[in-house]
């Protein structure tokens, strides 16, 4: 017989018809409604979809676990991204800390790192096009490049 | 006037209309919530699991194929995602930061049959203790926004006709654990 026959048959011969009193009492203490603010966040995720910018392409993604040099038995998973947009390029690399990257061409550009549950990190590239971003780990985000030819913004990833 | 159906509003959602959006959260975020909860999640892992949801919605709305199912789509994805937090965070509820993070329970208007919250906090972490597929079931049954039977049979792949002996079992169980950590009745 197999552990499920032999469970279903403990079940119909063991257990009748809970005890109603005790069922109440479980229903009462496991109530745990939605909270308000979850709600709220969810219903805020909207205003995401407005982001006036160009959505690249993932073109690339990458993982790697890179040995930590000096470091005895250590591993560092990295993560690369590449997105491509018309004529943009943005690469990003996550080491499970920061988030660095370059843009292509290495104009000036803002950045914008958006988070699922709605906060905004904001940051710049420096004179080579490069950037470094910390987000929120375990966090949904994307990256917003704004330069002086236009926006463009990464789809939603997870780090 | 009558409710939107399901999908009628993931049409609406791929369209641009914010309101659609605001029903189909309305709708289902509760469902959300209880099915992180059920994997033994806390409150703000459980709250990532709503709105990682939701925004795998937002960002594949218009790969949806069966927009009329997407209410099973909802909870799958929540299961999933909420599997995968608790295999990667491990974080679990203390019973003390689940006994002060919430409202008191209301009793003025409760008769004999009312909990009182020293109770129920042991009965939280009898489920908590439970673990597995009874804590999944009875948090899926009894929670707020709990699912049915039919929806609970779909998302654990279990016989419908299996539910409400297994409820059974669990509730024994359950008892059994309350009691040993001090329940009286």
């Amino acid at each position: 017989m197999s552990d499920d026959a032999r469970d279903i048959d403990e079940i119909v011969t063991d257990h009748p018809e809970p005890d109603p009193a005790w069922e109440a009492l479980v229903r009462r203490a496991l109530d745990d409604p939605l909270p308000d603010d979850v709600l709220a966040r969810s219903l805020d995720l909207w205003q995401l979809t407005s982001i006036d910018a160009e959505l690249a392409e993932l073109l690339a993604e990458e993982s790697a676990d890179a040995a930590l040099a000096g470091v005895r038995s250590a591993t560092l998973a990295v993560t690369a991204f590449t997105f491509v947009a018309g004529e943009v390029t943005i690469e990003l690399e996550w080491d499970g800390e920061v988030l660095s990257g370059q843009v292509f061409p290495g104009e000036p550009a803002t950045l914008e790192l958006h988070h699922g549950a709605g906060s905004v990190i904001s940051g710049a590239t420096n004179s080579v096009g490069t950037f470094e971003l910390t987000p929120e780990p375990g966090s949904w985000c994307l990256v917003v490049v704004r330069q002086a030819a236009g926006a463009v913004r990464t789809p939603w990833f997870t780090l | 006037m009558e409710a939107p159906s399901d999908a009628e509003l993931v049409e609406r959602v791929r369209t641009g209309d914010q309101e659609a959006w605001r029903l189909l959260i309305d709708r289902y975020s509760g469902r959300v919530w209880t099915v992180a909860r059920s994997q033994g999640l806390d409150r703000e892992r459980a709250s990532d699991v709503v709105q990682t949801v939701w925004l795998n919605l937002l960002h594949g709305v218009e790969h949806v194929r069966e927009p009329a199912a997407i209410a099973a789509w909802i909870t799958t994805v929540a299961r999933r995602e909420a599997i995968r937090v608790d295999r990667t965070s491990k974080r679990t509820i203390s019973v003390d930061d689940e006994r002060f993070d919430r409202e008191p329970a209301v009793t003025a208007d409760l008769d004999d049959r009312a909990i009182s919250e020293h109770d129920g906090a042991i009965v939280r972490a009898s489920v908590e203790r439970l673990g597995g597929r009874c804590r999944e079931l009875l948090r899926l049954l009894y929670s707020t926004d709990e699912l049915s039977y039919q929806e609970i049979g779909a998302l654990l792949d279990m016989p419908i006709g299996s539910i409400g002996p297994t409820r059974a079992r669990c509730l024994e169980r359950l008892r059994a654990i309350a009691a040993a950590e001090g329940l009286t009745r």
